[in-house]
């Protein structure tokens, strides 16, 4: 059965016609294709509008709701405005790459079904490495290799957990799991390892900042989100996804403050604010679920516009470390504009994006009374502005004079930061157009002087901390170490260990075994030897007396 | 003005009354000192945390 022409398609077409396309052609369709995916999208009707089959089981590729819509056309749109930041500048194969990296989140938006889910989802996992890939070689390489490997395990683990599903209840529909079996958890494991969920999110900071400056608007976007959707789908109200979230949230912040790569920053960020979706999620009330929807509706706009903004810098200096840049909003307003309003939105200051779609998680978490989740997020609310609202861009475009004086964004890339500074604010003012596509009906005011008081205390108090304490923020020519410190040395430490320590053994028991065979060899020839106790004949009676000796050694233990 | 952006935001409270949800929220200038509080004990945290995690830049390619 097929109702309607699958989203992803078109994607995928795109994608594959791009390369095969040269100048303004290739231009014109990667342009082109999102906008029309953006257009099919919208004639998905709601319910399964497309049906297959596959071994014994109906397949559902295409299944409309509201929210599943809200995601895709965010993928597309991102699809969409990242191809025009890219399209003068990216290679030919990482826009097309990217195309079918979006077709994957678009083709998990609709997927009806776990084994469609997992096609997508594997399909994002193969592009995104190439868009990984695209980055700067030499140092990419390995780091491809760590972000390919990672995912093809989180698929895997997806798998596994599929199939237990199917065998457990003979049904393959995306509904909500009850983690009451293994099947579930396994299912959830695979999720939270593309949602960047402790303690598996070092491969996001480890791959993202070292694709190309284009590359990372792209993978900023889909990998983490079509997660949280997942998650949406799959575990809403799971208990446990609120202590992850939260455990997120405060990861991102502490590693971002330590750290010096611009992007690296927003990559920690990422971590930081997908955590408060998934906490939603955990919450998993309808007031909830819409602000998990809203907020990476909202993220999706401002993380991409602020790897924009850090894209053009990298891309015009060739410098991604916060110790070497500085001074350039002289030179680079647009950019350092754009960047502010992401900063300021990531923040959810008042009148941008964050402000009107993350408080909705807040307010879930008051309604729910959990109060030590609601002081929690209002600390952590705090603790973005610090991380990414200012330090971002003050160490890039204030601090101190740097001497660069590169030039302002290519016009495609300024046109691209200024449609999505624009989204920023359109949605921070008039949030209302935004909560009508959101999964359940919202009665929420964003705007009392109330929760405007509360959050401008909150964040510019939190920026008076960063500026009394900025002797201690300067950055430093350091990393900080993470949990894939275990796999890139902690494995080849072990097994370096246990080799030594097998050496070691070995010199050690060297003369002791030597010893034990001497001496063991000569007592075995004393027993064995012809004259030996056991070698030698016996006599008749003493053989009789050891029979009779054994049998009785036998009733006795038989009696016992 | 920092300062007085900052003074005006807790003195705005006196006009405009922050309805807590949990009592102490309410409190004159509570979200002030709650932010003030969570960003430096969030930097000390971090900073903590960089004693023992901290390596050289070089520190997986060496």
């Amino acid at each position: 059965m097929i109702e309607v022409l699958p989203p992803t398609l078109v994607l995928i077409a795109g994608g594959v016609l791009s390369a095969l396309m040269r100048g303004m052609l290739r231009s014109a369709v990667v342009l082109l294709t999102p906008l029309i995916t953006l257009y099919v999208i919208w004639q998905v009707p709601d319910g399964v509008a497309m049906t297959a089959h596959y071994l014994d089981f109906t397949s559902e590729p295409v299944e409309g709701s509201p929210l599943r819509r809200l995601f895709a056309s965010i993928f597309a749109f991102m699809a969409f405005v990242g191809a025009l930041f890219a399209f003068r500048h990216a290679k030919w194969y990482e826009l097309a790459a990217a195309h079918l990296y979006a077709a994957g989140a678009v083709g998990v938006s609709f997927a009806g079904d776990l084994i469609t889910l997992f096609v997508y989802w594997e399909l994002m996992a193969i592009f995104s490495t190439v868009v990984v890939w695209c980055g700067d070689r030499p140092k990419v390489h390995a780091a491809g290799i760590r972000y390919a490997a990672i995912h093809l395990a989180g698929g895997v683990i997806l798998m596994a957990g599929i199939e237990a599903i199917m065998v457990h209840t003979g049904s393959i529909e995306i509904l909500p799991l009850a983690l009451d079996n293994v099947g579930a958890w396994l299912v959830l494991a695979g999720v939270l390892l593309n949602a960047a969920a402790v303690p598996i999110s070092a491969w996001l900071s480890d791959a993202y900042p070292r694709s190309s400056p284009t590359g990372s608007v792209f993978l900023s976007a889909f990998t983490t989100k079509a997660a949280v959707l997942a998650l949406i789908l799959l575990f809403p109200g799971a208990g446990i996804l609120v202590p992850i979230g939260l455990a997120m949230i405060f990861y991102g912040i502490i590693y971002a403050l330590l750290e010096n790569d611009v992007r690296r920053i927003l990559a920690y960020s990422i971590v930081n604010q997908v955590g408060f979706m998934v906490c939603a999620v955990g919450i998993g009330t309808e007031v909830a679920i819409n602000g998990a929807a809203a907020h990476a509706f909202a993220h999706i706009i401002y993380k991409a516009l602020l790897f924009m903004s850090a894209g053009v810098v990298i891309y015009r200096t060739g410098e991604n470390l916060c110790s070497n840049l500085g001074g350039l909003y002289r030179t680079m307003p647009v950019t350092a504009v754009c960047g502010i309003i992401g900063a300021l939105s990531i923040s959810s200051f008042p009148l941008t994006s964050g402000f009107t779609t993350k408080s909705l998680i807040s307010e879930a978490a008051q309604l729910e009374g959990l109060t030590v989740v609601y002081f929690l997020l209002a600390a952590a609310s705090a603790g973005v502005f610090l991380h990414a609202g200012i330090k971002f861009p003050w160490f890039v475009f204030f601090q101190k004079d740097s001497g660069l004086r590169p030039k302002d964004a290519p016009w495609n890339m300024a046109a691209a930061m200024i449609i999505m500074s624009a989204a920023c604010i359109l949605i921070g003012v008039f949030p209302e157009p935004l909560y009508a596509l959101l999964p359940y009906p919202v009665v929420y005011e964003a705007y009392t002087a109330s929760k405007v008081i509360f959050y401008l205390q909150l964040l510019l108090f939190s920026g008076l901390a960063f500026f009394l304490l900025l002797p201690w923020m300067q950055r430093t020519l350091t990393i900080t170490l993470d949990v894939d410190w275990l796999w890139r040395r902690g494995l080849a430490r072990a097994w370096e260990g246990g080799t030594r320590l097998v050496d070691h053994a070995a010199a050690r028991l060297g003369p002791i075994r030597k010893r034990i065979a001497e001496s063991g060899g000569s007592t075995l020839a004393r027993t064995l030897s012809p004259s030996g106790v056991l070698g030698r004949s016996w006599q008749i009676g003493t053989t009789a007396l050891w029979v009779a000796v054994m049998l009785l050694a036998y009733v006795v233990i038989y009696m016992l | 003005m920092f300062s007085i952006a900052l003074a005006l935001t807790v003195l705005a409270q006196l006009v405009f009354p922050v309805k807590g949800y949990f009592g102490v929220d309410g409190w004159f200038g509570f979200g002030a000192l709650f932010g003030f509080g969570s960003c430096v004990l969030m930097v000390f945290g971090a900073k903590l945390l960089g004693l023992v995690l901290k390596r050289p830049d070089g520190y997986y390619h060496d």
